[in-house]
C-alpha cells in the first residue's frame, strides 16, 4: 500500500479549561518545543490556570501540574533538561504577566523532591525563552519590546547580557524563532513604527548582538512562519503566501492561496501556521488544517472538523526531514474551540507529511485554473509568429465550432458533416465554408474516413472534447446520428476517455459504429468489453472484441475485471458460460479463455462439465499442452547434461595435461558461453504458445551432438 | 519578451580532410586541418597543443577566401616551415615553430600553372606541380616555374615515390610510365593487365613498381619482371614502399594494413583499423602515418613502425545522419526535409559521446580533440569482407551516461550469424553493459566493464536507457525501457569497504549492477517507447505509442499514473522540463503538460519534425529553458536553421538564433551551463546567452548566515573590546590553497587563455 500524505487520526488530549478572559486564537493555551516525533509528552502552560506535562502514550493524561493565579497571563514555556540531574525532573521556563509585572520563572521539578520556583522580574512579557545550546545553563528571553536578555540559570537566575532595541522607537514583536543551524540565530519580525522589520540576533554565551536588519516593506502580513532558510509571510486579506531567503530576505516567491480558501476571512486570529518539515507547512484556517508544500506549490492533504470548531496549532516536534519513508511521519498538537459549546479541547493530529517528492504532489497544484477553451496549435516555421497565428487560429476554431454548435442544436447532420470531418482532415477551413455557400457544386464526401496521423491536423485534445460533448452530452442517435463524424471521432487518439464510459452499450444499436469503437475507440475500459462479449450475438464482432481484449489487456487485468464483473452483476446480465461457450464455438480467443478460467478457476473447469464434449476438449487442450512442457523441460535437461558431461572432459583433459587448472575466464563468461549454446540450439524466442516441437531427443540430428561437444 | 541576446560560439569539431595532414621533421608533432582550423598535436603524449581557426590567421599577400575542405590538395613540412598547396596554384606556408609561439601570419605566393593541380612535389627545394583534371584519362603534365616538364596522356592514376623523387602514372590503356626528377628521365614500365588497377607506387631509388588492383592482386614489377603479391582480395587503395625499399606497405577495403618483405614474400599484419586505407605516408623511417576513411569521415593514424602501436590518432566527431540533399522543388513545406538528419549524442561535462556502431566515441569539445574510441560490443577481429559482410557486427542501440560522468550503460545487440543454418537464426543476443570510467594519467581514461547482463528484458531490445538526475541516488542508477513499456532500474550493489580492502581479490572489488526495480508495461509492443526522469527522480514519465505514464519511483511496484490523451501521433520524445512540465514531442506537434497542475500550458506547438526528433530538442532543467531546433530549406533549397528558445508556459519565445548549416542534434551541458550543438559538418557549437542571469545552485543559506552571524559576532567583540576578534578571519577566507586544485587538472597542452579562463571560473 502506498503511503499519502495526510492529516489524520485526530485524538484529544485533553480538555482545555474554561478561562476567566478568553482570547481568540489559542493566544492562552503555550506548548513548548517538542523535540522529537517520539516524544511523549506535551508542555503545555495555560494562562490563568496551570504549567504541566501532560504523557501521550498509552493514553493521554496530566502528570504534573503547577497551578497559576486566574490574572496571570503566559506569554511562553520551554523545557530546559540538564543531564546532570536525574531522569524525570523537568525545568519549566516561564514567562508570566500579572497584571502589569513580567517576570521570567523556572520551575524545578524533580519526582523525588519537592518542586522549587525561581522567578526575576522582567521590562516587558517575555514572549521566548530557550537555551543556547543543550546543558549550557545559558538561556536567552526575548521580550515583546525586542530586548534580548541572556541568563545564567545554573543557581539562580541571573543576567548576563542585555540587547537593547532601537531607542525611541515603538516596537512590537510579531514573530520570533531560535533557529539551530549552524551557529543558532534568533530570527524576530517586529513591528517598528508601523512598518515591519526583520532582525537576525546571533548570540553566543557571552553577549547576544544585531547580525542584521531588513525591512520588509509594501508587506501587510501578521501571521509569519520560518521553514528551510525562509522567511514565510502570510497576507490574509490577498490570501497570499509570501517566502523571503534568508539572510538577505530577498522575495523568492509569492504562492496565491486563494484556489484553496474560497472564503477566507482577513481576521488573523483565525489562521495558524507551522512549519512540519522542509518545504512543507500547515496551516489552518477556521475548522480545516491544510499540508501545503511549499516547493511545488501543491495542496498535499487538508483535515476537515465541522463548521463550527476553530482550529489553532499550536507546536509541531522540530521539523523531520520528510525525505524518506521512515522520516515523513509528524505530529501537531493544537487547541480546537467548539464555540457552540465554548469548549476547548488539546487535540493531537497525526501528520504524513511525504517525502517532499514531486511524485507527492503531482495533480495537488495550488495554481490550477481551467484551460483556455479554444487552444490553437500554431505551425513552427522561420517566420514564426506565435502571437498572430495564434489569434487568427483561435478565431477559426471558434468558427467552426459555433457552426458545430448551431448544427447539432438544429439536428442538421447535413451542416455537421460538412464541416466537422473536412476541418479536422485538414481541409481549409475557408474552402469548406466556400462549399457551403454552393452546396450541388460540390460533391458530398461520402466516404467513412478515418483518422490519418500523417496529415490530420494537428488539434488540441480540448476541441475533440468539445466536439465530443456536442454529441454525447445528450446522445440520441435516432434524433441526430452524424456518422461520418462519429466514425472518424472514434478512431481519434484523442478522443475523450470520459466519453468511452458505457460508450459501447450506447452504440449497440449501430453496429456499424459499435464495430467501429471497439476496433478503434481509445481508452475503452477492459470490463466494457468483457461485458459486451456476454451480449454480443455477432461472431465477427466476437472475435473483434476478443482480439481487443487480448491485443491490449494483460491475461492478469482480464482475469481480475471478470471476477468484478462475475462478482457485481447476476447471471442474467452476465454469464460466464455463455462467454466461454462463444470461444469455444467460435474456435478463437483462446488466450482470453485462460484468463476466463483463471478468474474462476476450478470451479468453472466443474461448470463446463455439465456439457461432456466441452470438458473434454478442455481437458485435451490441457494436457497437450502438459506434454510439450514436459518434453521440453527433458530436452533442457539432457542439453544441461551434455553440457556438464562436456565441462568435466574438459576439465579432465586439462588435469591430464599436468598444468594448473585455470579458469580461462570469470564464471560468467563461461555461463555465456554455455547460455549461447543452448540459445543456438533450440527456438525458445518463439510465441509462448508454440511449444517446440520435438518429440523426442532422438530425433535431434546428429550435427547438433558435435556442437555441444565442440 | 526576449533577454539579451542568444549566441552560438563556435568550438571547432569539423571534419578532417583527406591530405590534410603533415608530421614535422623531427616526428614530434602532427599537423592536421579541419574545415576551418589548423591543429597542432604533440605525437608523444597524444595531446593537442595548438588549435587555430583559419579566420584568425592572416595572409601577408593576394589571397581569396578559399575553401580549404575542396581545394587543399597537399601538405607538407620541410623543415621549420609548413606549406599547404591549393588546387589553384596558390600556396601558402608559415614557419610553424613561430606560429607555435603565436605567429599567425601566412605567407603567399602562387604557382605559374596552365590549368588545376593536382598534386605538388617538393624535390630538392623546388616545387613541381601535378596538372590535370581529376577525372580519369586525361593528360597530366608535371610542371616547374610555369615551365612544362613532362606531359603524359590519358592518365588514369598517378603516384610520387616516397621522397618526391619519381612520379609514377598509369594510363587508361594500362601503360605505366615513371618520370625520375634526379635524373630527368621518363620510361615506361611493362605489366600484364588483368584487372583494373586501383593504386600504384614506385620506389625511390630502384626501380621497383607496385600495381595494386581491384581484385586485390599485387603486381611488382622490378626490372621489367613481375611478381604478384596475393593476399588482398578486395581492392588495394592505396602502396607505399619503405625508406629501405625492404618492404611494400599496402592496404585497400579491408581495412588491414600489410607489410609484403619483398625478399622473403612474407606478409605481417595490422588489422582491425576504423576505415578503408586510402592513404599511406612512411616518409618518417619512424612514424606511418595512414589516412583511414569510414562513411566519409576521415581519420588519421600514426604507427610506430618499430612496435606498429598506435602512437596518434586524430579523428573528427564522427556524428553519422542518414544524409544531406537539397530541396525539391515539389516539396511544399519547407521544414520538412527529405532526409532525417539527426544524430544520436550525449555531453556529459565536456565531452561529447558518440555511438559508431560497436564503438562509443568520446570528443571533448574544448581541447576539440577525440579522446578516447571505446568499444563496447564485441567484433570480430579483422576485417571483413565480400561475403563476410553478411556476418553483422553488433550495433550499440542506445546509451546512456551518468550526469556525474561515472557511469555508462550500453545496450547491444548480436545477431546470430546466419552462415551457421543453426535453430536460432535470426535470433538476437541482447547486453546490457555497466562501464565504469577508470580516469587516465594525463588522458581521458577509459572505461572498464563492470556488468554484462544478458537478455536484460529478455528476447525484447532495450529501446531507450535514461541515467538517473543526480538528485538520486548521486545519479548512479539507470533505467532501461523496452517496446512494451517495461521498466527495469538498475542500480550498482553497494561495496562494503572493508570487505573490499580485506580481500585482495580483484573480482570482489568490481561494482556489480543489479535488477533493483521493475514495472512491467503493455501489451502490445511499439516502436515508440520513450521515459524522461523528473529532475528530483521521483518520477518516470513513460510513453508508449500516444499513451503516457507517470512511474512512481519510490514505490516498490513503480505504481503508474496515466496522463490523459494529449498527442495525437505516437510520441517520439519524452522530457522532463523541470519538476512540473514534461514535453512530449512528435512528428508532428510538441506539447507541454504540467503535472502538478495536470493541465496543458500554453507552450503547444506544431510542426514537422523527423522520427528521431528528440535529438532536436534540449531543455536546461535549472533555467527551465526549452531550445527546439527547426532544420528547413532556405530560398537556395540548402539546408539551415533555426534554434527556438522557450519557456514552458509561454508559447512566445524568449529567443531565436540562426545558423547557416543544418543541426543534427542539441543538448544542454549542465556541467557548463550552455546547450551544445553538432551540425551537419560536424562543427561544434554551444548556444548560451550571457545577459540571462547564471543559475543560483540552492545557495546553502546555513553558510551564509553563519558568515553574518560571524562578522557581526567580531565586530561586537571589537566594539566591546572583547578578546579573540581575530578567530572570524580564518573562516571567511574563501579562496584557499585548494582552490586552485581542479585547474591544474589535465594542464598539458593548454593555451594560457584557457587557463586563465579557469582561474577566473574558480574566482
Amino acid at each position: 500500500m502506498v503511503a499519502e500524505t495526510k492529516i489524520s487520526d485526530p485524538y484529544t488530549i485533553s480538555y482545555l479549561p474554561r478561562l476567566g478572559v478568553e482570547v481568540e486564537g489559542g493566544q492562552n493555551y503555550k506548548v513548548a518545543n517538542i523535540e522529537s516525533k517520539d516524544n511523549n509528552f506535551i508542555d503545555i502552560a495555560i494562562s490563568g490556570s496551570f504549567v504541566g506535562t501532560y504523557i501521550l502514550k498509552p493514553t493521554p493524561k496530566l502528570i504534573w501540574s503547577h497551578g497559576l493565579s486566574p490574572s496571570t497571563k503566559v506569554n511562553s514555556i520551554n523545557v530546559v533538561q540538564n543531564q546532570d540531574i536525574s531522569e524525570g525532573s523537568k525545568n519549566y521556563l516561564v514567562g508570566l504577566s500579572e497584571k502589569k509585572k513580567h517576570s521570567l520563572s523556572l520551575f524545578k521539578y524533580q519526582e523525588s523532591t519537592n518542586e522549587q520556583m525561581l522567578e526575576v522580574a522582567t521590562d516587558d512579557a517575555v514572549v521566548e525563552i530557550e537555551e543556547l545550546y543543550r546543558n549550557s545553563n545559558i538561556v536567552f528571553g526575548l521580550e515583546q519590546s525586542g530586548k534580548v536578555v541572556l541568563y545564567d540559570i545554573s543557581v539562580n537566575i541571573t543576567p548576563i547580557a542585555t540587547l537593547k532595541p532601537t531607542i525611541g522607537s515603538e516596537v512590537r514583536v510579531v514573530f520570533h524563532k531560535f533557529i539551530p543551524d549552524g551557529k543558532g540565530f534568533l530570527l524576530i519580525v517586529e513591528r517598528v513604527n508601523q512598518s515591519l522589520s526583520v532582525r537576525l540576533v546571533g548570540l553566543d554565551t557571552t553577549s547576544a548582538f544585531n547580525a542584521s536588519t531588513h525591512q520588509l516593506d509594501g508587506l501587510n502580513a501578521e501571521i509569519f512562519e520560518y521553514n528551510d532558510g525562509n522567511l514565510l509571510a502570510l497576507d490574509a486579506k490577498s490570501k497570499e503566501l509570501s517566502f523571503f531567503s534568508l539572510p538577505e530576505l530577498q522575495k523568492v516567491k509569492t504562492i496565491s492561496l486563494s484556489n484553496v480558501l474560497e472564503s477566507a476571512s482577513s481576521d488573523n486570529l483565525l489562521w495558524s501556521l507551522k512549519s512540519v518539515a522542509p518545504n512543507r507547512v500547515l496551516l489552518s484556517f477556521k475548522n480545516d488544517i491544510y499540508l501545503l508544500d511549499t516547493k511545488y506549490q501543491s495542496l498535499l492533504a487538508t483535515f476537515s472538523t465541522t463548521s463550527h470548531k476553530s482550529i489553532t496549532l499550536l507546536n509541531s516536534p522540530s521539523q523531520v526531514s520528510g525525505d524518506t519513508p521512515t522520516t515523513r511521519e509528524t505530529f501537531v498538537v493544537a487547541a480546537v474551540k467548539n464555540s457552540k459549546e465554548n469548549l476547548s479541547k488539546l487535540k493531537h493530529y497525526t501528520v504524513d507529511v511525504g517525502t517532499g517528492k514531486l511524485s507527492d504532489s503531482v495533480g495537488k497544484s495550488l495554481n490550477s485554473k481551467p484551460s483556455e477553451l479554444f487552444t490553437a496549435i500554431p505551425f513552427l516555421s522561420p517566420s514564426f509568429n506565435p502571437s498572430n497565428e495564434t489569434r487568427v487560429l483561435n478565431a477559426e476554431l471558434k468558427k467552426v465550432y459555433e457552426h458545430l454548435v448551431t448544427a447539432s442544436a438544429s439536428k442538421d447532420v447535413k451542416a455537421w458533416e460538412k464541416i466537422c470531418v473536412p476541418f479536422l482532415r485538414n481541409t481549409p477551413l475557408d474552402k469548406i465554408l466556400k462549399g457551403k455557400a454552393n452546396t450541388k457544386s460540390i460533391k458530398t464526401d461520402n466516404e467513412f474516413h478515418v483518422h490519418e496521423p500523417k496529415t490530420d491536423r494537428v488539434v488540441d485534445y480540448t476541441f475533440i472534447g468539445l466536439i465530443c460533448s456536442l454529441i454525447f452530452d445528450d446522445l440520441d442517435l435516432d434524433a441526430f446520428n452524424p456518422e461520418r463524424s462519429l466514425t472518424y471521432l472514434l478512431t481519434h487518439p484523442l478522443f475523450p476517455k470520459e466519453f468511452t464510459e458505457g460508450l459501447l452499450e450506447k452504440l449497440k444499436p449501430h453496429p456499424r459504429l459499435f464495430r467501429q469503437a471497439i476496433v478503434t475507440c481509445p481508452n475503452i475500459a477492459c470490463i466494457d468489453l468483457i461485458y459486451q462479449l456476454h451480449g454480443v450475438e455477432n461472431d465477427e464482432i466476437v472475435k473483434d472484441l476478443l482480439v481487443r481484449l487480448s491485443d491490449e489487456f494483460k491475461s492478469e487485468t482480464i482475469t481480475q475485471e471478470t471476477a468484478k464483473l462475475a462478482n457485481t452483476k447476476n447471471k442474467d446480465e452476465f454469464d460466464l458460460n455463455i462467454v466461454i461457450s462463444k470461444i469455444m464455438r467460435l474456435n478463437f480467443g483462446y488466450e482470453v479463455l485462460n484468463a476466463f478460467v483463471d478468474s474462476n478457476g476450478l470451479a468453472l473447469s466443474l461448470n463446463l462439465s455439465s456439457t461432456e464434449s466441452n470438458l473434454s476438449k478442455l481437458i485435451d487442450q490441457v494436457n497437450g499442452r502438459i506434454e510439450t512442457l514436459i518434453e521440453n523441460s527433458e530436452i533442457l535437461t539432457l542439453v544441461n547434461q551434455s553440457l556438464i558431461h562436456y565441462s568435466k572432459i574438459k576439465q579432465s583433459k586439462k588435469e591430464m595435461n599436468g598444468s594448473i587448472v585455470e579458469s580461462n575466464g570469470p564464471v560468467s563468461v563461461v555461463i555465456d558461453e554455455s547460455r549461447s549454446k543452448i540459445d543456438n540450439m533450440l527456438d525458445i524466442s518463439g510465441k509462448s504458445t508454440k511449444a517446440i516441437k520435438v518429440a523426442s531427443p532422438s530425433f535431434i540430428p546428429s550435427y547438433q551432438y558435435e556442437q555441444l561437444k565442440l | 519578451m526576449t533577454v539579451g541576446s542568444w549566441t552560438f560560439t563556435e568550438h571547432g569539431g569539423g571534419r578532417l580532410i583527406e591530405r590534410g595532414s603533415a608530421l614535422s621533421t623531427d616526428g614530434r608533432f602532427m599537423f592536421v586541418v579541419s574545415s576551418d582550423s589548423l591543429r597542432v598535436f604533440n605525437v608523444d603524449n597524444r595531446i593537442g597543443v595548438r588549435n587555430v581557426k583559419f579566420s584568425e590567421m592572416t595572409v601577408r599577400g593576394d589571397f581569396p577566401e578559399l575553401d580549404i575542405t575542396k581545394k587543399l590538395v597537399r601538405m607538407l613540412v620541410s623543415s621549420d616551415i609548413l606549406h599547404f598547396v591549393f588546387s589553384d596554384g596558390h600556396h601558402l606556408w608559415l614557419n610553424w615553430k613561430e606560429f607555435m609561439s603565436g605567429d599567425l601570419e601566412l605567407k603567399v605566393e602562387k604557382f605559374q600553372v596552365p590549368g588545376t593541380v593536382l598534386d605538388v612535389l617538393h624535390y630538392k627545394d623546388e616545387f613541381y606541380t601535378i596538372i590535370g583534371k581529376r577525372n580519369k584519362g586525361h593528360n597530366r603534365q608535371v610542371v616547374k616555374d610555369g615551365e612544362v616538364l613532362y606531359t603524359v596522356e590519358s592518365v588514369r592514376l598517378h603516384n610520387k615515390s616516397l621522397y618526391d623523387r619519381k612520379i609514377v602514372f598509369l594510363t587508361t590503356d594500362h601503360k605505366v610510365t615513371v618520370i625520375d626528377l634526379e635524373t630527368n628521365t621518363s620510361s615506361d614500365v611493362k605489366f600484364s593487365y588483368r584487372r583494373d588497377v586501383m593504386s600504384v607506387a614506385v620506389a625511390e631509388k630502384s626501380d621497383m613498381v607496385a600495381l595494386g588492383t581491384a581484385t586485390g592482386i599485387i603486381h611488382l614489377v622490378e626490372s621489367n619482371t613481375e611478381r604478384l603479391l596475393k593476399w588482398h582480395i578486395d581492392q588495394v587503395k592505396a602502396m607505399e614502399f619503405t625508406v629501405d625499399e625492404m618492404y611494400l606497405v599496402s592496404g585497400g577495403v579491408e581495412k588491414v594494413l600489410v607489410f609484403w618483405n619483398l625478399s622473403t614474400g612474407k606478409q605481417q599484419f595490422l588489422p582491425r583499423l576504423n576505415g578503408v586505407i586510402v592513404d599511406i605516408d612512411l616518409s618518417n623511417p619512424e612514424l606511418y602515418t595512414l589516412t583511414l576513411i569510414s562513411n566519409s569521415i576521415v581519420e588519421f593514424l600514426v604507427i610506430s613502425s618499430i612496435d606498429l602501436a598506435s602512437r596518434i590518432s586524430v579523428a573528427s566527431v564522427k556524428n553519422r545522419f542518414k544524409g544531406l540533399n537539397k530541396k525539391k522543388s515539389t516539396d511544399k513545406d519547407v521544414t520538412k526535409l527529405g532526409f532525417d538528419i539527426t544524430t544520436d549524442f550525449e555531453v556529459v561535462k565536456d565531452q561529447l559521446f558518440f555511438p559508431l556502431r560497436s564503438q562509443i566515441q568520446v570528443y571533448d569539445y574544448i581541447r576539440n580533440e577525440q579522446q578516447a574510441l571505446q568499444t563496447v560490443a564485441p567484433v570480430s577481429q579483422i576485417g571483413k569482407v565480400r561475403s563476410e559482410l553478411a556476418i553483422q557486427d553488433p550495433k550499440v542501440k542506445c546509451f546512456a551516461v551518468s550526469e556525474n560522468g561515472k557511469w555508462m550503460c550500453t545496450f547491444d545487440s548480436v545477431p546470430t550469424p546466419s552462415a551457421d543454418a543453426l535453430l536460432s537464426t535470426g535470433e538476437q543476443t541482447y547486453s546490457l553493459k555497466f562501464w565504469k570510467h577508470v580516469p587516465g594519467d594525463a588522458m581521458y581514461g577509459s572505461w572498464e566493464l563492470t556488468t554484462k547482463i544478458i537478455d536484460p528484458h529478455a528476447q525484447k531490445p532495450v529501446s531507450e536507457i535514461i541515467p538517473a538526475p543526480s538528485s538520486l541516488y548521486g545519479g548512479d542508477a539507470f533505467v532501461s525501457v523496452d517496446g512494451k513499456g517495461n521498466v527495469r532500474l538498475w542500480r550498482p550493489r553497494a561495496l562494503d569497504p572493508n570487505a573490499v580492502a580485506a580481500a585482495n581479490n580483484k573480482a570482489l572489488q568490481h561494482t556489480e549492477w543489479t535488477l533493483r526495480k521493475a514495472f512491467s508495461g503493455f501489451e502490445s509492443s511499439s516502436e515508440s517507447v520513450h521515459a524522461s526522469w523528473s529532475p528530483d527522480g521521483s518520477i518516470i514519465a513513460l510513453s508508449h505509442e500516444t499513451n503516457v505514464l507517470l512511474l512512481e519511483v519510490n514505490t516498490s511496484q513503480m505504481d503508474p499514473i496515466p496522463l490523459p490523451s494529449l498527442v495525437q501521433n505516437r510520441i517520439t520524445g519524452l522530457k522532463f522540463v523541470d519538476d512540473g512540465n514534461l514535453l512530449l514531442l512528435t512528428k508532428r506537434s510538441l506539447a507541454n503538460f504540467n503535472i502538478l497542475t495536470w493541465s496543458k500550458t500554453p507552450l503547444n506547438l506544431s510542426l514537422d519534425f523527423p522520427a528521431k526528433g528528440q535529438s532536436l530538442v534540449a531543455v536546461d532543467q535549472a533555467k527551465r529553458i526549452i531550445a527546439v531546433v527547426l532544420n528547413y530549406y532556405n530560398h537556395d533549397k540548402d539546408i539551415q536553421s533555426k534554434v527556438y528558445l522557450f519557456k514552458a508556459d509561454s508559447l512566445v519565445p524568449i529567443g531565436e538564433v540562426s545558423l547557416s548549416k543544418g543541426i543534427s542534434g542539441i543538448r544542454y551541458s549542465s556541467y557548463n551551463d550552455t546547450f551544445v550543438v553538432v551540425d551537419t559538418s560536424s562543427m561544434i557549437f554551444t548556444l548560451s546567452n550571457k545577459d540571462l542571469p547564471k543559475f543560483n545552485q540552492d545557495s546553502d543559506y546555513v553558510t551564509e548566515i553563519n558568515t553574518l552571524v560571524g562578522i557581526a559576532q567580531s565586530n561586537h567583540k571589537v566594539l566591546n573590546n572583547v578578546e579573540n576578534s581575530m578567530d572570524l578571519l580564518t573562516e571567511s577566507v574563501m579562496l584557499n590553497a585548494n582552490s586552485f586544485d581542479k585547474i591544474l587538472e589535465n594542464t598539458e597542452g593548454l593555451t594560457v587563455t584557457n587557463l586563465f579562463e579557469r582561474v577566473l571560473k574558480v574566482i
